[in-house]
């Protein structure tokens, strides 16, 4: 083991070797969904939203009783998000925040975090008032709500902690919070002719994934804590593990939202609810078992060039996204950030996100193709073919590559073909279901491939190869043991074969 | 109709009468009938990819009358039956619309143990990333490319998509009456092999109506040389390049349905296959991928093996319950691509349906390749109605559930 892991893995688990004095820091909150309480009830009766079952309202209604504490005795799940201010009567509100106050007083000794969910717009300096003296250590803005009033609450919240729930998220690549929450999508692979399309012999399902979107924050801030919400529905342990490994692949976390159904019968302690949960809990302790590979910076040999003035962040997105899907291992560039130093460490950049690229920015990309690099460049590169999609321009010992019209999902899979193996790094074989990410690799680290699985269905014999030579590989899963991976070595590069993965895998290997 | 588990087609693939009404009606299209070679053609019924399929093809391979004198000591050519990439959920490409990679280690196998010099795996892997090789496309399958490796003393892999380990591609003539193409230019492997086989899926293909062991050789052409076999071949669009064979009538019908089966029935003209393997083991139904909508995997538990092309692919044919001699418009040439994916210009005469392609068995029994009459076909080992498993039925949810 490198003597930075070692490092690494006492400063996160720092707050538990202290004891459990108070609440964990904000940097290592597991958050968790624990709605309930009549103010509960109450806003969803009026959103319409409320179940139709009277067994799982009445779980809803006593969410809030000391025994649902002991749900989370040997989960990491340790930030609860309860239900604090919402459109109700004053006096539902009221009751429901001495419920809360007491049951964050219960939770504070187990050594939980709460924050309270704020569901509309009030008088900010009233919810923030009444948040403190019931000792909340944050509070959650969920739903649509003007400028002024998230500025307001923070003021009035002072120290307390306000985390925003965005369902745009460009803007907060750049904003400076301590926390940044989005909204993402339920993790799924479908194939396209179970959507009614016709596709072509070299289509591959349709993955939702929010990897992609997890690592958009890292450039701004690589710390900073990443938290993706996402309510999925009818959903089986499987769906909900994979919406965990999800978010923590790339080093977020899911806001563990659990339907109304299971949480009933979690409270009336059904079995296979409590397996479910214990499921969910086991991949939520292999995320922060190994928080250290949060510490790893995005491997790829591929720049994607991100430009926080574009106005087409949409089209930015999607080039992250598929970029993750199609499995090219990338790190960001900011516009901001392109220099000769920062270049050279790549073999090639996507710079469509430039409309047009200064003199300067020219000239600097230019040197890298003809230094050996690839460039991707739209059309305002000039030169750009009239019929076909693209033309490759030679550029010393590299080239630029000019679309006409660029597309994301042609653009990413041109890459592919464009870059050799050694170019992209780490080449995955067998995975139309699967998303790899890589990370690490630098100077005494470990270069770490994870592996998520999309479909129920386990993939065999994934191979991996990966540019350069390692001594060791080794694969850890959440659903058993480590274990050491044969490798092959050939035209220096080095394979090693996945037998079987279920859901996440992650493969290490060290030089 | 189903008479005691015997399907309407049965009747038609399996009685006298029917065959022989049928034998005596010619095909749409084909010339005069002729009286093909005839070999005899084994099947098998396996139930999965577990079982000792060295052990079941060395048996069959006897059945057959035995292929140790071809192979001993020569160099062996395997055309193996690849296509795009995706998956049905709990599937690999292998199971349904690619050969097994266990049929391939089994088969490559026994070619070792009976003494072949030489054993090489051929295909287009397609693609134009850079040292992108065939043992890729065979790991993007999940296959163990190490173990089909070491499976016999000198295996060799070779991407036959442009010219390979050759220095030029090779002329390969048709000798018997060609339809389309006079000769096609193929990767040396094709030319530099002594024995050659063809193993195929067997699947339905939406365009052709059957994949099986002649479909499989359209893989065979190069598209480093003929640049898109879409428009080249399917839809005849374009001409071949310069330096590539020209077709014989530029002005003859492109309709892929009529056309498409007529070019590979040429190519395996030029490219005579000494034995054809078809997996039928698990496969797929409705289309030739999954990306063809309404496909689905099924578990035929079939293997047939024969000597000659045209005879197994008309006896394959038959335990996938289709009638080797269907004509247009019958199962399974009787076609669902939609003719808006069609170049329109191909849509003539405008009274036709476009939802047709011809049998090509029946195209190069009609020059000589081979019989597709399963009267003269000597039928070993499981009798066709016993390993029938019929795709159309269970295509269409007709099947009994203990046969499906």
């Amino acid at each position: 083991m490198p003597g930075w892991f070692p490092r690494l893995m006492a400063l996160f688990l720092l707050p538990c070797t202290l004891g459990v004095s108070g609440p964990p820091a904000p940097e290592v909150w597991v958050p968790v969904r624990w709605t309930g309480g009549p103010l509960e009830l109450a806003w969803r009766t009026r959103a319409k939203t409320l179940p139709a079952d009277a067994a799982v309202r009445d779980a809803l209604a006593r969410w809030y009783e000391p025994a649902t504490l002991g749900l989370l005795e040997d989960s990491p799940a340790n930030c609860l998000l309860v239900t604090w201010s919402a459109p109700a009567d004053a006096a539902v509100e009221a009751e429901q925040q001495q419920l809360v106050k007491v049951y964050a007083e219960a939770a504070h000794k187990r050594g939980l975090a709460v924050l309270g969910l704020v569901y509309a717009a009030g008088d900010a300096s009233k919810i923030a008032a009444d948040a403190a003296r019931a000792a909340l250590d944050g509070l959650v803005l969920e739903g649509e709500f003007a400028p002024e009033f998230p500025a307001a609450l923070r003021k009035a919240a002072d120290s307390m902690l306000v985390v925003e729930i965005a369902k745009d998220a460009a803007p907060w690549r750049w904003k400076p919070a301590p926390i940044v929450a989005v909204a993402g999508v339920a993790p799924s692979a479908r194939n396209l002719s179970e959507m009614g399309i016709r596709g072509a012999p070299s289509s591959e399902p349709w993955i939702k994934s929010n990897i992609w979107l997890v690592r958009s924050f890292g450039l701004a801030s690589p710390s900073r804590p990443v938290w993706i919400s996402d309510q999925i529905e009818n959903a089986s342990a499987v769906d909900y593990a994979r919406t965990v490994a999800d978010a923590a692949a790339a080093g977020g976390r899911w806001i563990v939202s659990l339907d109304d159904a299971l949480r009933a019968k979690l409270r009336a302690r059904d079995a296979s609810a409590l397996e479910a949960w214990r499921r969910i809990s086991s991949y939520l302790k292999f995320a922060e078992s190994h928080a250290a590979w949060r510490a790893l910076a995005p491997y790829g040999n591929v720049g994607i060039v991100l430009d926080p003035a574009s106005t087409k962040q949409d089209l930015a997105d999607e080039y992250l996204n598929l970029a993750a899907r199609r499995q090219v291992p990338y790190r960001l560039v900011t516009r901001s950030g392109l220099n000769a130093a920062s270049l050279a460490k790549f073999r090639a950049l996507v710079t469509t996100d430039l409309d047009s690229p200064s003199a300067a920015e020219r000239k600097l990309l230019q040197d890298f193709a003809e230094n050996g690099g690839l460039v991707i460049a739209g059309p305002s590169w000039g030169g750009a073919p009239k019929t076909e999609p693209f033309a490759e321009v030679p550029a010393g010992m590299g080239r630029v590559v000019v679309y006409k019209d660029p597309d994301p999902e042609a653009v990413v899979r041109d890459l592919k073909e464009l870059l050799s193996d050694d170019d992209l790094g780490v080449v995955p074989f067998n995975v139309p279901s699967v998303i790899t990410f890589a990370s690490g690799g630098g100077p005494g680290q470990p270069l770490l491939v994870q592996l998520l699985n999309y479909f129920d269905h386990p993939v065999e014999a994934i191979t991996l190869r990966v540019a350069g030579k390692f001594g060791s590989a080794r694969l850890e899963t959440p659903e058993g043991a480590a274990v050491d991976l044969p490798l092959r070595e050939a035209e220096g590069r080095t394979e090693v074969t996945i037998p079987k993965l279920l859901l996440w895998g992650a493969v290490s290997m060290e030089y | 109709m189903r008479r005691e588990g015997v399907t309407r087609r049965d009747w038609l693939a399996l009685s006298g009468l029917a065959l022989g009404a049928m034998a005596a009606r010619p095909a749409e299209g084909a010339r005069a009938v002729s009286a093909g070679p005839v070999e005899p053609v084994s099947v098998a019924k396996v139930r999965s990819y577990d079982e000792d399929l060295t052990t079941r093809f060395r048996q069959m391979f006897d059945q057959i009358g035995g292929i140790g004198n071809q192979v001993k000591g020569k160099t062996v050519g395997i055309k193996v039956n690849l296509t795009g990439g995706g998956r049905f959920p709990g599937y690999t490409a292998g199971d349904t619309h690619w050969v097994h990679p266990r049929v391939v280690g089994a088969v490559v196998a026994v070619f070792g143990a009976l003494g072949a010099k030489r054993i090489r795996i051929l295909e287009s892997a397609g693609g134009r990333k850079p040292g992108y090789k065939l043992e890729d496309k065979l790991l993007s399958g999940g296959w163990d490319v190490a173990a089909i490796r070491n499976a016999a003393p000198l295996v060799e892999f070779e991407d036959t998509n442009a010219l390979g380990q050759g220095k030029q591609y090779s002329l390969l003539k048709v000798p018997s009456k060609p339809y389309i193409f006079p000769a096609f230019q193929l990767n040396h492997s094709y030319q530099d092999c002594d024995f050659f086989v063809s193993l195929g899926k067997m699947k339905n293909h939406e365009e052709m109506g059957l994949t099986v062991c002649i479909k499989n050789l359209f893989g065979i052409t190069p598209m480093g040389l003929y640049g898109n076999r879409e428009t080249v071949f399917h839809y005849g669009q374009v001409q071949a390049p310069s330096g590539a064979p020209a077709e014989l009538d530029p002005k003859s019908n492109r309709y892929e349905g009529w056309r498409l089966p007529r070019i590979l029935v040429d190519i395996l003209g030029a490219r005579p296959v000494d034995l054809a393997i078809a997996d039928g083991i698990v496969s797929m139904v409705g289309g030739e991928g999954p990306w063809v909508l309404g496909s689905k995997p099924a578990h035929p538990g079939l293997l047939v093996v024969g000597r000659n092309c045209v005879n197994t692919d008309a006896v394959a044919a038959a335990t996938m319950g289709y009638n080797p001699r269907a004509g247009r418009h019958e199962a399974p040439y009787r076609v669902f691509k939609e003719p808006k994916g069609h170049p329109p210009e191909q849509l003539q005469p405008g009274d036709e349906t476009f939802q047709y392609a011809d049998n090509m068995m029946l195209l190069a029994e009609a020059v000589g390749l081979g019989s597709a009459d399963l009267k003269k076909i000597d039928v070993r080992g499981v009798p066709i109605k016993e390993a029938m498993f019929d795709y159309e039925a269970f295509w269409k949810n007709q099947m009994a559930r203990e046969q499906s």
